[in-house]
């Protein structure tokens, strides 16, 4: 190709290029960039001050409460993922051996929940776990408790809430890996007499990684970041870190704080989407 | 052979009460919203449409609810106008860094959780004054969906091949008429369900939505959530039950196209 038509084609790119790379900038990067600056300010009763410091920074290490935000954020995310791997198997191993008029059904009930709304997903939960719940009513009704549970406004509907709004997720993961399963490796584990069990853990598992592997960062990264079910099961009390910038930035007007623990946010999304980029291309390298 | 039934009837039973709970919330809300009392009850008593008729007098959510449903299809109409030249635009890139960096790039909105792009776009919104406007709204989802669009017609424009469009320019055809006849009908696939992907998660928005509206410009879901904060009663779940239904048939068409398998990554 002469030099002539390259540069013609070059300048082609640039302009179908143009528009989103303008929206792209417009609207994320330099959003992005002016947030890492002011997380890097000071304010005063919701003024940003000038001058640049790195106090905000350091109070996130200093200050226990944050430390304690980051643990029990991470510990919710990845509890939530070992819970969806736990429930996801069954789901997904049904759904790679059951026969093709009955595949179809089965993965229409896993993906329809996603359509439906976050925010109406969530409510379901707050009255089935709140203080006059369905749990609740249920086992007083029974007889079983004198006092409601508390199930909601705290962790424990924070990790259910949780948990069933990632779900669709994991199990389409590991069904996918599942269902690229060659059935001669399972047959001749049963023809060389494993009992179900062993093949299961011999044969199946080892071959279902990817997908759990797969499944767990996008899960454990939606859970990180996720906000709607914090909020409404968990309530401002509980320590999350989606919460806690909410309420720095939209409550408390500290926008410098509360753009310091997004920038921490920001940097394991990044972090988790290079991970999931690796695994993605290894599990290609060896399909 | 009595040990793999028992393992097949084990799963069995696990998947059953997994599936339970996926819809049992769903269940409940839908359940609730033909109460005749205001609070929960076990066992459930009475039957009335009475939330129905006062979610629909109530003027806390039909407003948004047709704010919501204008927002979504204007966003992903921007959405598309700038993806089907981005997308065809890679095409025609060497494979590398420089187009690896842009894909990541058109991915960001995605890639970059939903509460960092709200906080950003608040403080970015409140400098130029389109916090709480419509413009600003829009320019806000259109940035959220873009991705779901980007990616799905990508995947069309890959599959878009070369030699039908040289056939098309050797017959004498303009690049117009190429671009008409050719390229569009390839990428009618993957904008279709890039265009229902981002219609779906424009309406689920929340959190983006929260941080760049105060009261004039409230969205459905937000509506839901601060009726939730103030009141509390059946008349949240019966408009959630539209919600439901409405997700539901979506799924049915969409499950008709194939499409539902590739769902990933729209919740948050």
């Amino acid at each position: 190709m002469s030099r002539a038509t390259e540069g013609k084609r070059n300048w082609a790119v640039w302009a179908l290029l143009g528009p989103g790379l303008a929206f792209i900038a417009l609207l994320l990067i330099v959003p992005v960039i002016d947030m890492t600056l002011i997380s890097f300010r000071s304010e005063s009763f919701g003024q940003i001050l000038p001058g640049f410091t790195l106090a905000n920074y350091t109070s996130l290490v200093r200050d226990g409460t944050y430390v304690q935000i980051f643990l029990q954020t991470f510990l919710a995310a990845a509890l939530v993922t070992v819970l969806c791997i736990l429930l996801g198997f069954p789901v997904a191993s049904l759904i790679a051996d059951a026969p093709a008029k009955w595949r179809g059904l089965l993965y229409f009930l896993v993906a329809a929940p996603l359509l439906v709304n976050t925010v109406v997903r969530t409510y379901g939960w707050l009255l089935i776990l709140g203080r006059k719940g369905l749990v609740n009513e249920t086992l007083a009704w029974a007889g079983l408790i004198e006092q409601p549970l508390a199930l909601s406004g705290n962790y424990v509907g924070l990790i259910i809430g949780g948990t069933q709004v990632f779900l669709p997720f994991m199990i389409l993961s590991i069904a996918s890996s599942l269902v690229a399963i060659d059935r001669r490796l399972i047959e001749s584990s049963a023809i060389l007499g494993a009992g179900p069990v062993r093949t299961f853990i011999n044969v199946t598992l080892p071959l279902a990684m990817p997908g759990v592997i797969a499944g767990s960062v996008l899960v454990f990264s939606l859970m990180l970041g996720a906000f709607v079910t914090p909020l409404i099961l968990g309530g401002t009390a509980v320590k999350y870190l989606s919460v806690a910038i909410f309420t720095d930035a939209l409550v408390l007007f500290n926008l410098p704080r509360a753009t310091a623990l997004a920038m921490v946010l920001l940097l394991v999304a990044l972090l988790l989407y290079a991970l999931q980029k690796r695994l993605l291309r290894r599990f290609e390298y060896y399909a | 052979m009595s040990e793999a039934r028992t393992w097949n009837s084990l799963r069995a039973v696990a998947a059953a009460a997994v599936y339970g709970f996926l819809i049992i919330p769903l269940l409940v809300v839908v359940l609730f919203s033909f109460s005749d009392k205001s609070f929960f009850t076990f066992p459930p008593s009475g039957f009335s449409l009475k939330w129905y008729q006062a979610a629909w007098a109530s003027e806390r959510f039909l407003g948004p609810a047709v704010r919501s449903v204008v927002l979504a299809l204007l966003s992903t109409l921007i959405a598309v106008i700038i993806s089907v030249p981005a997308a065809l635009a890679m095409r025609k890139m060497h494979p590398g860094r420089l187009r690896a960096a842009i894909e990541f790039l058109f991915l960001g909105p995605l890639i970059v959780p939903a509460l960092i792009v709200g906080i950003a776009l608040l403080y970015s919104f409140t400098k130029v004054g389109l916090i709480d406007t419509f413009p600003g709204l829009l320019a806000a989802h259109a940035l959220i969906v873009f991705p779901f669009v980007f990616r799905a017609v990508l995947t069309s424009v890959v599959n878009l091949q070369q030699h039908l469009i040289d056939a098309s320019a050797i017959l004498g055809a303009g690049p117009l008429y190429t671009f008409r006849r050719i390229v569009l009908p390839a990428l009618v696939p993957g904008l279709a369900s890039g265009a229902i992907f981002a219609f779906i998660v424009s309406l689920d928005q929340f959190t983006v939505s929260l941080f760049v509206t105060q009261t004039e410009q409230a969205v459905l879901p937000v509506a839901i959530y601060k009726y939730l904060y103030d009141v509390n009663d059946p008349v949240v779940a019966a408009v959630s039950t539209v919600l439901v239904v409405f997700g539901l048939a979506v799924a049915v068409v969409i499950d008709r196209f194939g499409w539902l398998r590739h769902l990933g990554g729209t919740s948050g």
